[in-house]
């Protein structure tokens, strides 16, 4: 376990110790950048928001008033860069207009061939969901927060995050069917 | 199939909430009735084979690009005005240390020092400085100015201590060591070492039940 909770070096950074601003982000880069690429499904835009995101933490760091983790904060600007970013680089993709990957047709004894073109397909499906639907999955899915948490990330009510979930599951799980 | 379209199994069980069960908790049912019923069952079935690559993609290792924190704080030394270097003279030229290289070597040197758990570095606040400055009377030494250009330098370092040390004791130790580093890597000899011991670690076999524990 760390010997100092997220708190502490908060109040550090705050007070201008880089060192401790740098030791949270060690903390949280992996989380940080896996959220940005499952949101934007491609490790290049990832990076470059986990990259401003971080640099936006500590420009914004005066203005937190720790009435959330600083993990629920920093995950909070992550998701609202990643919006921007798909705002501004693409039109979103109808559903429709999608289409199915190719699955495996060749041998394939060890069935790999099979899981990655799953995998794809799950990730195609991921990137077709709107954006209010994607996010409270990917935190859900992947990153395992519970409920209260990604609220607190979306500054959506319990409510409403849980029925866009469900909304996400439901558009995803029936995608993978017509694909299966 | 699972009804997906009218919302509802033929056992009047919705397909959304078995789902939801799938997603949150895995197949097993849940209840009296899942237990017996074929349609939930099979539903079940249906979407734990549906949602697998979720849970596949789930467990994949993925990392942050070893240099993303790097990039990060090299954007923010541009942002954050770090300008004073240490001079150093030497025949043939001059040679100049960044006050934040200096805080690396006086963090690196703090740690090293028993009972020490965290150590942050910070360039001493320039307000700081001047008022020391002036306390001191360095502004009769042009160019000796803490932490300005000249051959003089004050550091703040922020610890954290183990519960039990003797603080006073690991604060004078922090400053040996500080100084006997700065000088022996840089060559120089006035460096000023601001010790704020800021925290406590409690090791975990001493809280005692009850006590809310940090962290």
């Amino acid at each position: 376990m760390d010997p100092v909770d997220d708190a502490f070096l908060v109040a550090r950074a705050r007070e201008g110790y880089l060192d401790a601003f740098e030791n949270l982000l060690k903390r949280h880069r992996d989380r940080t950048y896996r959220i940005a690429l499952r949101l934007l499904g491609n490790s290049a835009d990832a990076e470059d928001v986990a990259q401003d995101s971080m640099v936006q933490a500590w420009q914004s760091l005066p203005g937190f008033r720790g009435d959330s983790s600083f993990a629920s904060w920093l995950y909070r600007i992550v998701v609202n860069k990643s919006r921007d970013l798909q705002r501004r680089s693409r039109p979103v993709v109808p559903l429709e207009e999608t289409t199915a990957p190719q699955l495996s047709t060749g041998p394939d004894p060890a069935g790999l061939v099979e899981g990655r073109a799953r995998a794809d397909a799950l990730h195609a499906a991921i990137a077709a969901l709107p954006f209010d639907l994607r996010a409270p999955l990917v935190l859900r899915e992947f990153e395992k927060r519970s409920y209260v948490e990604i609220a607190a990330i979306l500054g959506l009510s319990e409510t409403t995050t849980r029925g866009r979930l469900a909304r996400g599951r439901q558009t995803l799980v029936q995608q993978l069917r017509e694909w299966s | 199939m699972t009804g997906m379209d009218d919302g509802g199994l033929a056992c009047g069980r919705r397909w959304t909430d078995l789902l939801d069960q799938v997603a949150d908790r895995g197949q097993q049912p849940v209840d009296d009735h899942q237990e017996h019923c074929p349609q939930c069952q099979a539903a079940l079935a249906e979407f734990a084979a549906l949602w697998q690559p979720v849970h596949d993609v789930a467990s994949e290792d993925v990392r942050a690009p070893a240099d993303l924190v790097h990039g990060v704080m090299r954007q923010l030394r541009d942002v954050v005005p770090d300008d004073w270097y240490a001079a150093i003279a030497a025949t043939g030229g001059t040679t100049k240390v960044a006050v934040r290289a200096l805080a690396k070597i006086a963090t690196q040197a703090a740690r090293r020092v028993p009972g020490v758990v965290v150590a942050l570095g910070r360039r001493t606040d320039p307000d700081e400085a001047a008022r020391t400055e002036r306390d001191t009377f360095e502004h009769a030494a042009p160019g000796s100015a803490l932490g300005v250009a000249g051959g003089s330098v004050a550091i703040d370092l922020a610890l954290v201590v183990h519960y039990g040390k003797d603080v006073r004791g690991i604060a004078r130790e922090v400053r040996r060591a500080v100084r006997q580093d700065t000088e022996s890597l840089t060559g120089l000899r006035r460096v000023e070492v601001n010790v704020v011991v800021d925290d406590v670690v409690v090791p975990a076999d001493l809280v005692l039940p009850g006590d809310v524990a940090a962290g």
